[in-house]
């Protein structure tokens, strides 16, 4: 707990407008666009599991 | 006193005098209107297909186009998606032997519809949707409700998502026409002297839940979980069973599995325009199966216009405590399965792909494109290559503000 509340500390506690050039980049977004999100798809399909960020649950389709 | 002087000091002076310009107090609008074409081509070949009980073909080809549409307007949104799979499957083929039969070429229709709304004071969103799929041994029903909050500081957002899925995996939909009246299970062709379950519906039930913390100024992360409960007929009812005796059975499965996954996520802004985003998943569920996830998607940035994109993911798994190979089940167990996704595997993917933004700052046309390219392969040598395009299409139009009305002095 110590650990995790000294590692959430040390971030920074707000960011200004010009300071998120970065962070707000498309490419920094933490879902995929088109191509990884159907990859992630046939990976539910082809294997056991379930994506932990993915839109698409279990169910909807006669795979997994 | 010179000229030079006199210019500069009468500069200088008139500083004083000078007034910024007063900022906008109305916030300014802008109603935004995204289209999306899509197209996605998958080719599989393998030997281990569950159509025939573990062993043969797995050559499948799956032609996937499919049209989104976003609109924003003001803090209102709505989405839409159409598409379709088309699929070319030489397992199904096998259901009942027949080539060139009907099974062969079968296409899956899906669509989803949702709404969104923005609450600026509490800077949180709700969101709610349905969905539907057709193919001809399954429909499916869905719909979510989802709800998204910013913190004040726009450092932390957390997200939460119910879905839920009414499944009917009977076949005969599109048999006659489209959206005909179901008929049956479909059985392997020399199973169908008996009804093997007693249950044709399958529900499932996800709520994911998610957390993401900006660190700093290049750097996020986020923590990811999905909990999802699965009732009714899950197993597949043209899976075929081969026991040590020589019998023959379909599979058979719980008519209930529970699952749980987490992901972590770094994504990181490097300093040399590449941007890394990692990912670690684990899976476990009450079929025994554990899973392993690790991930990397890349950005390299060559110019504002032009981005590469490299990718990279190994996955290994613990099979189901269900799974047996082709001939090695026990006509006395309850449950079975020779389905080799729910088998003890590794995967490696690789991927390569770039994207284009035609034109960096653009109000209307083609805001960007992109191609990607995977190429999947599975320690029991099944191979796959996937092939991604996306044309993202971009409409803003800032909405006039509204002057107040003049009062007449007269």
């Amino acid at each position: 707990m110590l650990f995790i509340g000294g590692f959430f500390g040390s971030c920074a506690t707000s960011l200004k407008p010009y300071e998120r050039q970065y962070i707000n980049d498309p490419e920094m977004s933490m879902f995929g666009a088109n191509g990884t999100k159907f990859q992630q798809y046939v990976n539910t399909i082809r294997e056991g599991s379930l994506a932990a960020e993915g839109k698409k649950g279990s169910g909807g389709c006669g795979c997994n | 006193m010179n000229k030079r002087t006199i210019l500069v000091g009468s500069l200088a002076f008139s500083i004083l005098f000078g007034k910024a310009q007063k900022p906008k107090n109305k916030a300014f609008k802008v109603r935004e209107t995204e289209v999306e074409l899509l197209y996605n081509h998958y080719i599989q070949d393998g030997d281990n297909s569950a159509v025939t009980g573990g062993e043969g073909t797995e050559r499948l080809i799956v032609y996937g186009p499919s049209f989104g549409l976003k609109k924003t307007f003001g803090k209102n949104g709505i989405n839409f998606q159409l598409g379709a799979d088309i699929i070319s499957s030489a397992s199904t083929d096998n259901i009942d032997r027949v080539q060139s039969s009907a099974s062969r070429l079968d296409a899956r229709s899906y669509t989803n519809l949702g709404y969104s709304r923005y609450f600026e004071k509490s800077k949180s969103s709700i969101s709610i949707g349905l969905s539907g799929s057709i193919e001809s041994d399954y429909f499916s029903f869905g719909k979510y409700l989802g709800w998204t909050k910013t913190s004040k500081s726009d450092m932390q957002t957390y997200s939460a998502e119910l879905q839920v899925f009414n499944d009917d995996l009977r076949w005969g939909r599109l048999d006659d026409g489209f959206l005909s009246e179901p008929q049956f299970l479909i059985y392997p062709v020399e199973l169908r002297f008996q009804e093997w379950y007693d249950e044709y519906k399958r529900d499932s039930y996800n709520l994911n839940l998610g957390f993401t913390q900006v660190l700093d100024q290049r750097n996020t992360i986020g923590i990811f979980t999905a909990l999802s409960l699965q009732k009714g007929l899950l197993a597949t009812p043209f899976h075929r069973i081969f026991f040590t005796d020589n019998t023959r059975a379909v599979e058979q499965l719980p008519d209930q599995r529970q699952k749980l996954a987490i992901s972590l996520k770094w994504n990181t802004f490097t300093s040399g325009g590449v941007i890394l985003r990692n990912k670690i998943a684990g899976y476990t569920d009450d079929f025994g199966i554990l899973g392993l996830t690790i991930d990397n998607e890349t950005a390299i940035k060559l110019s504002p216009k032009w981005t590469l994109l490299p990718s990279a993911r190994y996955y290994i798994q613990q099979g189901s405590k269900y799974f047996a190979a082709k001939g090695e089940h026990d006509a006395n167990e309850t449950y079975y399965t020779s389905d080799y996704d729910l088998s003890s595997i590794n995967s490696l993917t690789i991927g390569m792909g770039w994207r284009h933004w035609p034109a960096v700052r653009k109000n209307r046309g083609l805001h960007s494109f992109s191609i990607q390219y995977f190429y999947y392969s599975r320690s029991n040598g099944l191979r796959a290559h996937t092939l991604a395009t996306s044309f993202n299409f971009l409409k803003k139009k800032a909405l006039k503000e509204k002057r107040p009305k003049r009062r007449n002095k007269n």
